[in-house]
C-alpha cells in the first residue's frame, strides 16, 4: 500500500494529527531534560580547565544547533511555499520562525555567560558570534515581515523569499570558526575524530540536544495548530472540530 | 552541600544566569502558545457562527456542527 503523504499537506488533515503528536513530543522533551539536567549539574564531574561554568555547554550546544537547524527547516518549507504553493508548507514556516528566534536569543545569552569567566569577555564581534546575532536578525525580520502583510498568502511568499536568501547566513555561521581563525573555537565534537571529551559529559549535551529538538517539534506543532485555526477560521471543516466545542480548550 | 552546588565553584552567577533565563524565555513561550490557541480557538468560534446555516445543515444533516 502507497503511504498518501500528500494527504498531510492539507491542514484539515494534518491539525488533528500534529495534536496527536504533541503530546509525545512534549513529554519526551520533559523527560529528556530531566536526564539531561541531571546529568549535566549533578552526575558530570567540574572540569579540569573551565571548572562549573563548562556546564552552560549544556545549553549553549544544543539551542546553537536548534537555532541553524530549524532556520533551514523554516527555508525548506517556505521553499516549498513557493514552489508548490501549499498552504501547510507556509504555515509550518510560521510556527518555525518564533521557536527559532528563541533558541537564536538563549544560544547567544548563554554564549556571553559562557566567554565572560573563560574568555574574559561577554561579547566580542567574533565571526561565528557576529553570524549567530544575523541569524537572530532574519529570524526577527521574518516574523516582523508577516506582521507588516496583511494578505496572508502574499505574506508567505514575502516570508518565504526571505527566509531563502537568508539561508546563505547558516553555512557561514557553521563554517566560521574553519574559515576564521576567530575567538570562538572550533567544535568540541565531530563526527570523524574521537571525542575530546568525557564520555558522561557527552551523555549530558547527547540528553541536552535530544530534548532541545523533542521540545522544538512539539513547540511548532503546538503553534501550528493555532496558526491552522487562525487561518482556517470560517471553513466549514474547523466547525466539525471537536475542540471547538470542548470547555475552556 | 545545596550552597556549594549552587555557587558552582565560584561560577554561580554565570551557570544560573544561563540556565535562568533559558527556564524563563522557555516558560514565556510555552504560556504565549497556550494563550495564542485559546485565543485562535475563541476566534474560530465566532467565525463559526458567521458560516451560513444553509451551508451547514447541507453538511451536517444531524446538526452536529
Amino acid at each position: 500500500m502507497t503511504p498518501h503523504w500528500y494527504r498531510y499537506s492539507s491542514p484539515a488533515t494534518f491539525y488533528p494529527l500534529a495534536g496527536r503528536m504533541l503530546p509525545w513530543f512534549a513529554g519526551a522533551a520533559a523527560l529528556l531534560a530531566l536526564a539531561g539536567l541531571y546529568v549535566g549539574l549533578i552526575v558530570a564531574p567540574t572540569d579540569a580547565q573551565q571548572g562549573d561554568a563548562y556546564r552552560i555547554i549544556f545549553i549553549h550546544v544544543p539551542t546553537a544547533w536548534m537555532s541553524m537547524f530549524i532556520y533551514l527547516v523554516m527555508a525548506f518549507w517556505s521553499a516549498l511555499a513557493l514552489g508548490f504553493n501549499t498552504r501547510l508548507s507556509a504555515m509550518m514556516a510560521q510556527a518555525l520562525a518564533p521557536t527559532g528566534a528563541l533558541m537564536t536569543f538563549i544560544a547567544l545569552w548563554t554564549g556571553a555567560f559562557w566567554g565572560r569567566p573563560t574568555w574574559g569577555t561577554y561579547w566580542a564581534w567574533d565571526a561565528r558570534m557576529t553570524s549567530e546575532l544575523i541569524l537572530l536578525f532574519l529570524y526577527l525580520g521574518v516574523i516582523a515581515l508577516r506582521n507588516a502583510i496583511d494578505d496572508p498568502r502574499r505574506g508567505d511568499k514575502a516570508c518565504a523569499v526571505l527566509a531563502l536568501v537568508g539561508a546563505v547566513n547558516v553555512p557561514i555561521i557553521y563554517f566560521s570558526v574553519k574559515w576564521w581563525n576567530t575567538l570562538h573555537q572550533g567544535s568540541t565534537i565531530s563526527m570523524t575524530a574521537a571525542p575530546r571529551m568525557a564520555a558522561i559529559m557527552l551523555v549530558g549535551l547527547v540528553l541536552m540536544s535530544l530534548a532541545a529538538w523533542a521540545y522544538a517539534i512539539a513547540m511548532t506543532l503546538a503553534r501550528v495548530r493555532a496558526v491552522i485555526l487562525e487561518r482556517e477560521r470560517g471553513a466549514v471543516w474547523i466547525s466539525y472540530l471537536p475542540d471547538l466545542r470542548l470547555q475552556g480548550a | 552541600m545545596m550552597g556549594d552546588f549552587l555557587a558552582m565553584g565560584g561560577y554561580g552567577w554565570y551557570v544560573w544566569m544561563s540556565y535562568g533565563v533559558t527556564a524563563l524565555v522557555l516558560i514565556g513561550e510555552i504560556l504565549a502558545v497556550r494563550a495564542r490557541r485559546v485565543r485562535s480557538l475563541v476566534e474560530a468560534r465566532l467565525a463559526e457562527a458567521e458560516i451560513p446555516v444553509t451551508t451547514r445543515s447541507a453538511l451536517d444533516p444531524r446538526g452536529l456542527a
